[in-house]
């Protein structure tokens, strides 16, 4: 899949997919003169507007959307636990000196942590993606919203409640992106996958020529 | 008049900038003709969603064009304004109008 097709599966998410086309177009022609990181930066801040414009645009739908997206998340993470056994692996979550207690923990339980959390996501935007989407909105989106306002607060939260080190502060900003925004997106991209079934009936206006 | 017919300053903008452009009024091109009158660069993500929203009014619609190589085969999606939308954009300009009468600004002239 070429970078063009990957931002148009990217940006077809939050609007209709004639729309993402020709916006990658637009964008693509003025990467000409601007360069591959002008394209990617506009990429992700047209993705950002068109998905924050979406939940704007229905206050009510988004709050509820938002905190069914919350429990189903939180319901799906317990399962996963349940199923892999990671209960076990809680004491390593040591609120008095979290610091250390993350620092004892061996490679196995961040392995297991983080495919956990990664598998929670897809399946959260799978699901989603799938059944919450309606012509307006991407059933994902506000959860994407949540997610991104979570990774700028959650340094300072971090810092201020559990007195955090630097590096696992500078190590969550890294992660959080590839942990929890992607597979979230990468689920909604699957379940609307053209004859998957999924996401919104968009309409797409016939092409005409000049 | 409705919270939602009503136009906000950057609405009135590409408007005015797709009125302008006639024919050829396509995000790259209304884009540039907005950094050209105004001497504003506009973000990408900020005129998408306005148009976005512009079309949901009823202000401007859109027709698919043609495919060009240099956009990587993509079609471009042409913008033109409603009869809604110039009656949107004179109603606004006349608020201004009324707003601006009489009133002495040093830069600002008005006829």
């Amino acid at each position: 899949m070429s970078e063009a097709s990957f931002a148009q599966r990217l940006l077809s998410l939050f609007t209709e997919p004639a729309h993402a086309e020709s916006i990658v177009g637009d964008l693509t022609e003025e990467s000409c003169a601007r360069g591959r990181s002008w394209f990617w930066r506009q990429i992700s801040s047209t993705a950002f507007a068109l998905c924050l414009k979406s939940v704007r645009a229905a206050p009510r739908r988004s709050l509820w959307l938002g905190g069914a997206a919350l429990v189903l998340w939180l319901g799906i993470y317990a399962a996963l636990l349940a199923i892999t056994g990671l209960y076990g692996f809680l004491r390593y979550f040591d609120p008095a000196d979290l610091d250390a207690s993350l620092s004892a923990a061996p490679l196995g339980f961040w392995i297991r942590v983080v495919s956990a959390v990664v598998a929670t996501n897809f399946l959260t935007g799978v699901i989603l993606g799938r059944w919450a989407s309606t012509g307006a909105m991407n059933g994902s989106a506000p959860l994407v919203v949540l997610w991104l306002a979570s990774w700028v607060a959650w340094p300072f939260l971090a810092q201020l409640v559990y007195a955090l080190s630097w590096y696992w502060i500078v190590g969550g900003v890294f992660a959080f992106p590839f942990v929890y925004l992607v597979p979230l997106l990468a689920g909604s991209a699957v379940a609307r996958r053209p004859g998957s079934g999924g996401g919104p009936p968009f309409k797409s206006p016939s092409k005409v020529s000049d | 008049m409705s919270r939602g017919q009503s136009l906000g300053e950057f609405e009135q903008i590409a408007l005015l900038a797709i009125l302008r452009l006639q024919q050829e009024a396509y995000g790259v091109s209304i884009r540039a003709e907005i950094a050209r009158r105004v001497g504003r660069e506009t973000a990408p993500g900020a005129l998408y969603t306005t148009l976005e929203r512009l079309e949901e009014k009823g202000f401007v619609k859109s027709r698919i064009g043609e495919p060009t190589p240099e956009r990587g085969g993509r079609a471009k999606r042409y913008y033109k304004v409603t009869a809604a939308g110039v009656k949107a954009v004179a109603r606004a300009q006349r608020a201004y109008r009324r707003l601006l009468d009489g009133l002495e600004i040093p830069g600002v002239s008005h006829v």
